[in-house]
C-alpha cells in the first residue's frame, strides 16, 4: 500500500465536505459552550414548538418503523429484538412542518429513534444538507433545482439524538426514507457509551430552508428543534442489531 | 468583521490586493493549520502559505470557486504536499502521517491502493461514504484525514476529551472498512 496514493485519494474528496468542516457543527458548538458559557458564540434558534400527545400510534398510521428503515442499511433487526421497540406518539408542530416521533429502541449499546416528518405543499423535504454531486448539478437534478422547477421551497432536515450527559453519547448515524416530496422518515441511531440505563434523551431536529432571491441562493439559518423524549432501556447487553454474513 | 466569500472573490476579480488580506483574515487560520499539520518546519509552512496566496491570485479569475475557504485550503494543502513529498526529511512523525497511516490500516485490510487509478476509485467510495455519515462524524473524519489535525486538537475544537474523539474516529474508520467491504471495494 502506498501512502502517497491514499493521500491522493483523500485529497480529492468533494470540496463541499471541506467547506462544511470549516464550521464546527452546532451540536459540538453547543456542548462546548455549555461547559464554557462565557465563550458562547453561536446562538441557537430555538423554535417555538408544541408537543402534543396524540393517541395515534405509528402502527395505526402504518408509518415505517425501525425494522423497515434498518432495511436501507447493512444492519438488520432480529425478531427477538422487536419486543424492545416502544411506540411513541409525540408530535412537534412547526410553522410549515410536523414531526412525529414514532418508535424507539434502546438496548445494548444502541439508542434508535424513528421520526416521521411532513411539510406543507409549498415545501419539499430533503434529508441531509444541500451537497449535490457535480454530475447532479450538471444535469440540473440536484435537490435545489428539483424544488425550484416545482415552484416549491426546499427544506433540508437533519436529525440526531443527544443524551442528557453528552459524554454518554457515542458514534451516530441516520438513514432516511423519502415517502413523498412532503413526507420523510428518518431513523437515528446513536451509540450509548455506558452500561447504565438511559431513560431521558433529546432528539435534535435541524431544519433549513434555502430560497432563491434575485438569482442568488439565500441560506436561512438552521433552526434547531429539541424534542425531549422518555425512552425505555431494555437493560440488555447485546447489540439489538446484527450484520448478516 | 470579515467580508463574505463572494465579496472577497469580487476583490480578486477587481484585481485588488486587498483580496489577499481579506482572504487571510477569513481563512488564514485554517490554511495555517493545514500547513502546520503537514510540514514540521514553520518556515516551510509559511512559504507554502505565501505560494498558495500567489496561486489564488493567479487562478481567480478565471476560477470562481463555489467554496472559497475550501478552495484556498485545498490549494494550500496541495502546495504543502508537494513540499512534503519533495522533502524526504518531512516524512514520518507529522500529524498528517499518523492520520494517513490510520486510514491505510482501515483500507489495507481489504485491498492495496498502488496506482493513481486506484486512488481515484477510492475517492469515489470515500465521497459516497462521507455523504452517508452524520455531520459530526464527517467533521471528525475530514479534520483528521484531510486537515491532518491531531486528536487532541480536534478535541479542543469541539470541547470533548481526546479519548472520546479517539473512540469516535476509531468507529468511523471501522464503519468505513465495513462500507468498503460491503460495496465490494477490492483491487
Amino acid at each position: 500500500m502506498n501512502l502517497k496514493y491514499i493521500s491522493d485519494a483523500i485529497s480529492s474528496i468533494e470540496p463541499e465536505f471541506i467547506s462544511e468542516s470549516m464550521e464546527i457543527p452546532a451540536i459540538f458548538a453547543e456542548s462546548k459552550t455549555a461547559r464554557k458559557p462565557v465563550r458562547r458564540a453561536v446562538a441557537i434558534i430555538a423554535a417555538v414548538c408544541l408537543v402534543l400527545a396524540l393517541s395515534v400510534t405509528a402502527y395505526a398510521m402504518n408509518i415505517p418503523g425501525i425494522r423497515e428503515l434498518l432495511g436501507f442499511t447493512y444492519e438488520k433487526l432480529p425478531p427477538e429484538a422487536e419486543q424492545y421497540i416502544v411506540q411513541h406518539s409525540e408530535i412537534i408542530e412547526g410553522e410549515h412542518w410536523n414531526c412525529r416521533v414514532t418508535e424507539s429502541l434502546t438496548a445494548g449499546d444502541a439508542i434508535m429513534v424513528v421520526l416521521n416528518i411532513t411539510c406543507d405543499n409549498d415545501y419539499i423535504l430533503f434529508e441531509g444538507d444541500e451537497i449535490p454531486a457535480a454530475e447532479e448539478i450538471a444535469a440540473g437534478i440536484d435537490s435545489f433545482s428539483y424544488a425550484e422547477k416545482q415552484g416549491r421551497i426546499p427544506l433540508y432536515v437533519n436529525a440526531d439524538i443527544m443524551c442528557e450527559d453528552n459524554t454518554l453519547s457515542g458514534y451516530a448515524w441516520s438513514v432516511g426514507e423519502k415517502v413523498s416530496d412532503s413526507e420523510l422518515n428518518i431513523l437515528i441511531r446513536r451509540d450509548k457509551q455506558t452500561a447504565d440505563d438511559v431513560s431521558e434523551i433529546t432528539c435534535v431536529l435541524h431544519m433549513r430552508e434555502i430560497r432563491l432571491e434575485s438569482g442568488e441562493k439565500i441560506y436561512d439559518e438552521s433552526v434547531q428543534v429539541l424534542i425531549p423524549l422518555t425512552i425505555f432501556d431494555a437493560s440488555v447487553t447485546e447489540n439489538p442489531t446484527y450484520i448478516p454474513d | 468583521m470579515h467580508l463574505k466569500d463572494h465579496e472577497i472573490t469580487a476583490l480578486f476579480f477587481e484585481r485588488s490586493e486587498q483580496a489577499i488580506d481579506e482572504l487571510m483574515k477569513r481563512y488564514g487560520k485554517s490554511a495555517r493549520n493545514v500547513a502546520a499539520n503537514i510540514l514540521k518546519n514553520p518556515l516551510d509552512a509559511e512559504e507554502c502559505i505565501n505560494e498558495a496566496c500567489l496561486q489564488m491570485w493567479n487562478t481567480i479569475p478565471t476560477a470562481r470557486p463555489r467554496y472559497l475557504g475550501a478552495y484556498f485550503c485545498t490549494v494550500t494543502r496541495n502546495v504543502c504536499l508537494n513540499r512534503y513529498h519533495a522533502n524526504a526529511s518531512e516524512k514520518r512523525n507529522s500529524h498528517y502521517d499518523t492520520a494517513l497511516e490510520e486510514l491505510e490500516n482501515s483500507v489495507s485490510a481489504l485491498c492495496n491502493v498502488e496506482t493513481e487509478a486506484d486512488a481515484r476509485r477510492l475517492t469515489v467510495y470515500l465521497n459516497e461514504f462521507l455523504l452517508r455519515l452524520d455531520t459530526e462524524s464527517r467533521y471528525l473524519f475530514v479534520h483528521r484525514c484531510w486537515h491532518g489535525d491531531s486528536v487532541s486538537a480536534i478535541a479542543e475544537q469541539i470541547g470533548k476529551t481526546p479519548h472520546a474523539v479517539s473512540v469516535r474516529l476509531y468507529r468511523i474508520r471501522h464503519k468505513l472498512q465495513k462500507y468498503l467491504q460491503k460495496e465490494g471495494f477490492d483491487i
